[in-house]
């Protein structure tokens, strides 16, 4: 790999490039899919190629395949040079300039206890098909679909500034759901997908099978569950629940290079504009603080180093309510005033170029030690929300809406009975800064996402959205249904 | 790599002992997207890639493998692995056997000077509009993409399958400080894009679209352009699954054979279509030729999409999943349909659309890139975007009409569709 990498740069060097990057890249994913008894997909999956990223004349060219060879990657080099001369057509001003990194020559790999490839197939389809078999047992349930990943992605990278750097990152994850159907009528639960760049170990922490008869139970129970009053009223948010909240509405939100338009086309802009930074604009309540941390243990953008080369980083991005800072790349970084990146650029594959992502963005905790239950004694009409449901954000971050898996009402401080079909809306600031109680770290939860969708060609990417309960007051509340 | 290439291989795996049916699948892609954004090109993206998938079923089993690595030890590897797999697995009781020799429908969608356009040319367009975009005060992002690409299929029962196709695709977003437009156009052809033109379209959008002004929101008569309609169609499509149906956790359930649309909507599937053509392989049973599907037939629901297992199961026609599809329209024109508007809204495109609740199959969203109130038969001024929170089902039951359906996406057809009372359900700040 490293030879490979320190040809293709060398050959783009040679062909006139100002600055070359090549990621030279192999992913193992084992995806294994079970629906009702039947296992639906058992895949293994090997991707590798060369990817190679060049600046001539302040202009980007990308060019990659799906090859591990020497004449392949001198070929995608000088491909990506005559790529990058042609967007210089268009670059007469506002030529790139990269933020300044040092050279970097490390290796990186995830701490990983029990390699998750090494648990033999049988075992982990036998874990998946008992799930299927508890919950298809219960009376009502037409419906069991169960999945496990495990993802190795080993890359190279190496650029004409001299860094070279091996990174291997394993990630795994598994989830389940249980779909009721009676009466005209259908609604499913879901044990909600807990990534993390970790081993095995993971999988088993989770205990999976132990909550299959209680979420196939509760897939029924939603079936009567009574319809939600609408208005305005509190929530109550656990983490799972939160970390797509977090993820749209701060996530996105604060990715620099939607905020500098580059974004405009396809995933859309911000609302955190560049002079929100200088006015400290309040984005939250005094409690709200969101750091981002890509060095996060078992985070899934802990990757030691992003694919700029640039290495992990603890940052604030709101403080005491107060916006602080973005995540960025090598490119947009000194567009904002920034002298070095915070380590956000990601590609998905080796033949997609790097853009910034959401790092792991997390909500941090109370220091006091406050449980859900403490959050909800002080709510006298309101929703307490658990997991992930439908979601819908605009395209500068700001009017959104939510739903969730498991709903009850909150009556006089105490969780009452289930609700179905609850969804809320409200506008990013004035949501966060109507936060007004945060649970203790013993409720923390490092949540997370690995099918993140941006871009053009689109890419996924995957990233840790970690976060407490929450109380937020007087959010408008709806029925998801005519 | 070609089809005497994937003849040989699957001929290869045939032989090997322990498999007793295979199936092979390769997929190439050649193509650049050039990117651009606040006036200039801010990515250039060129691939080569090549993925191979192998299936390989025994004793009621099958196992998966993917690979990049289509060497002779690549192939071997995954086969390997393909069959691990499979051995690892329990009898599958909805298994069902790989197909055998299809009869494919001829569709031609390769057009030479789509994979040739150089990278260079498509950087001059970009150069020329952004440059007009700067003179306007405006700045412009969008991508400009050209490519070929392969679908070659085989197994060991006799199936073989080939169809080469090339996409291009054209979209810009202009923007001034307080408004957006945009336009997209996808075809096989590139010289059916006409980038000048959709530039134009975007920047009188955007122009159009200066000073929004916030109106409450509430059910509005809405006019959708075929893109913003477009837009909510594929999540219609995607539950349109049989055995969801059958299983009484759709929306469908118990309505195939009944009318439950307007009787002017009738929606099909057909690879052959002209003005719509699509892939007449169907990657999601194992290969199997598609055929023309009629979904929606004068607002009475027909088919479903089957898969091959609940197919047989059931004793139903296996109907090709497909996001290729046609559907009926008008005569009018958006312009002649916005005439017909007493008081409503235009909206151009939409935005982050995703089910609220699938068995009603509503669904939410936001308007984007122009919101217009209309009235009189004319559009009076830019709105600031709002949410919505509808089912298409609802209105289509009874549109008030329909315009002459546009390609959208590069694999619908759609009209633009007029209805009484679309649910806006709250605003946005611009």
């Amino acid at each position: 790999m490293k030879e490979l990498a320190e040809r293709a740069v060398e050959t783009a060097r040679l062909a006139g490039a100002d600055y070359a990057d090549a990621r030279v890249l192999t992913v193992h994913d084992q995806q294994i899919y079970v629906q009702d008894l039947s296992p639906k997909a058992i895949q293994d999956v090997t991707d590798a190629g060369i990817g190679v990223r060049v600046l001539k004349d302040g202009a980007w060219g990308f060019a990659s395949i799906s090859r591990h060879d020497k004449r392949s990657a001198e070929k995608v080099a000088r491909e990506a040079v005559a790529v990058a001369k042609a967007s210089a057509l268009t670059v007469w001003k506002d030529k790139v300039t990269l933020a300044p990194e040092p050279v970097h020559k490390d290796r990186f790999e995830t701490k990983v206890k029990i390699d998750p490839f090494s648990i033999p197939i049988q075992d982990k389809l036998t874990i998946l098909l008992q799930i299927n078999r508890t919950m298809l047992g219960v009376g009502g349930i037409v419906k069991a679909f169960g999945t496990m990943r495990a993802t190795r992605r080993h890359q190279f990278f190496a650029s004409t500034e001299g860094s070279q750097i091996e990174t291997l990152i394993t990630t795994v994850n598994a989830s389940y759901m249980a779909t009721a159907a009676g009466k005209g009528d259908s609604q499913t639960r879901t044990f909600q997908e807990y990534p993390m760049n970790k081993g095995w170990e993971h999988i088993v922490a989770q205990k999976l099978e132990a909550h299959a008869q209680r979420i196939a139970e509760e897939a029924v129970a939603k079936l009567s569950a009574a319809y939600p009053a609408e208005g305005k009223m509190d929530l109550i948010l656990n983490p799972s629940h939160l970390s797509l909240t977090i993820h749209e509405s701060v996530g996105h939100a604060t990715e620099l290079d939607r905020v500098l338009g580059y974004e405009a086309n396809f995933a859309g802009t911000s609302f955190v504009t560049l002079d929100k930074k200088a006015a400290k604009f309040r984005y939250g309540s005094d409690i709200v603080n969101f750091v981002a941390d890509n060095n996060l243990p078992g985070g899934l953008a802990s990757t030691g180093y992003d694919d700029d080369g640039v290495a992990c980083q603890r940052w604030d991005i709101i403080r005491n309510g107060i916006f602080k800072n973005y995540s960025s790349t090598r490119e947009v970084a000194p567009l904002a005033g920034y002298k070095r990146s915070f380590g956000s650029a990601r590609a998905d594959s080796y033949a997609s170029m790097p853009i910034n992502r959401i790092p792991n963005l997390s909500l941090m905790p109370s220091p006091k030690s406050i449980s859900p239950e403490d959050l909800t004694a002080d709510v006298k009409n309101g929703v307490w929300i658990e997991g992930r449901g439908s979601w819908s954000i605009d395209q500068r971050r700001l009017n959104f809406q939510f739903g969730g898996d498991l709903f009850y009402e909150i009556k006089n401080g105490k969780k009452a009975r289930m609700l179905r079909d609850v969804i809320y809306t409200s506008i990013t600031p004035e949501f966060w800064n109507a936060v007004d109680c945060i649970s203790g770290r013993k409720y923390w939860e490092a949540r997370g996402f690995r099918t993140c969708g941006k871009g053009e060609p689109m890419q996924v990417a995957q990233m840790t959205n970690g976060g407490p309960w929450i109380r937020v007051r007087k959010i408008k509340v709806l029925r998801g249904k005519k | 790599m070609n089809i005497d290439w994937l003849k040989e291989t699957i001929k290869r795996i045939a032989k090997q002992k322990k498999t007793q049916e295979a199936s092979i699948l390769l997929q190439v892609e050649n193509d650049n997207l050039s990117r651009f954004a606040e006036n200039r090109i801010t990515q250039n993206t060129t691939r080569h890639r090549i993925n191979l998938y192998v299936k390989v079923c025994h004793e009621r089993r099958s196992g998966q493998a993917e690979t990049s690595d289509v060497s002779s030890r690549g192939v071997l590897s995954a086969l390997r692995k393909a069959e691990a797999a499979a051995t690892a697995s329990p009898k599958d009781p909805e298994f069902i056997a790989l197909p055998g020799t299809q009869h494919y429908l001829k569709v031609e969608r390769f057009f030479p000077q789509t994979a040739e356009l150089p990278v260079d040319a498509k950087a001059r367009v970009i150069r020329e509009i952004t440059a007009e975009a700067a003179s306007r005060k405006m700045k412009a992002a969008g991508i400009y993409r050209s490519g070929d690409y392969a679908l070659l299929v085989a197994n060991t029962k006799g199936l073989v399958a080939e169809h080469r196709w090339t996409q291009a695709e054209f979209s810009i977003t202009a923007q001034t400080a307080d408004s957006t437009g945009s336009a997209v156009a996808e075809e096989e052809n590139v010289a059916k894009i006409n980038p000048q033109a959709l530039a134009i379209e975007a920047f009188r959008t955007a122009e159009m679209g200066k000073n929004p002004r916030q109106i409450k929101p509430g059910r509005y008569k809405t006019l959708f352009t075929a893109r913003a309609f477009g837009e909510m169609m594929p999540f219609v499509i995607y539950q349109m699954d049989r055995r969801a149906a059958d299983e009484g956790r759709s929306f469908f359930a118990g309505k195939v054979g009944k009318k439950i649309l307007a009787k002017k909507i009738s929606l099909v599937a057909d690879p052959q279509a002209p003005t719509n053509p699509g892939n007449p392989i169907d990657l999601y049973n194992d290969g199997v030729a598609c055929k023309e599907a009629a979904f929606i037939q004068e607002g009475v629901l027909g088919n479903l999409w089957t898969m091959r297992y609940w197919a047989k199961k059931q004793r139903i026609p296996l109907v090709s999943p497909s996001f290729n599809f046609s559907m009926t329209g008008g005569a009018k024109t958006l312009d002649q349909m916005i005439k017909r508007i007493d008081r409503g809204l235009l909206v151009m495109h939409l935005w982050y659309v995703r089910y609220v609740n699938p068995m009603e199959l509503i669904l939410t969203g936001t308007s984007r890139d122009g919101l217009f109130l209309v009235e009189g038969g004319k559009i009076k001024r830019a709105v600031k975007h709002m949410r919505f929170n509808d089912s298409p089902m609802r209105f289509l039951r009874n549109p008030l009409s329909l315009g002459v359906p546009e390609r959208r996406g590069g694999a619908m057809m759609l009209p633009p569709v007029l209805v009484s009372d679309f649910n806006w359900a709250s605003t946005t700040t611009f």
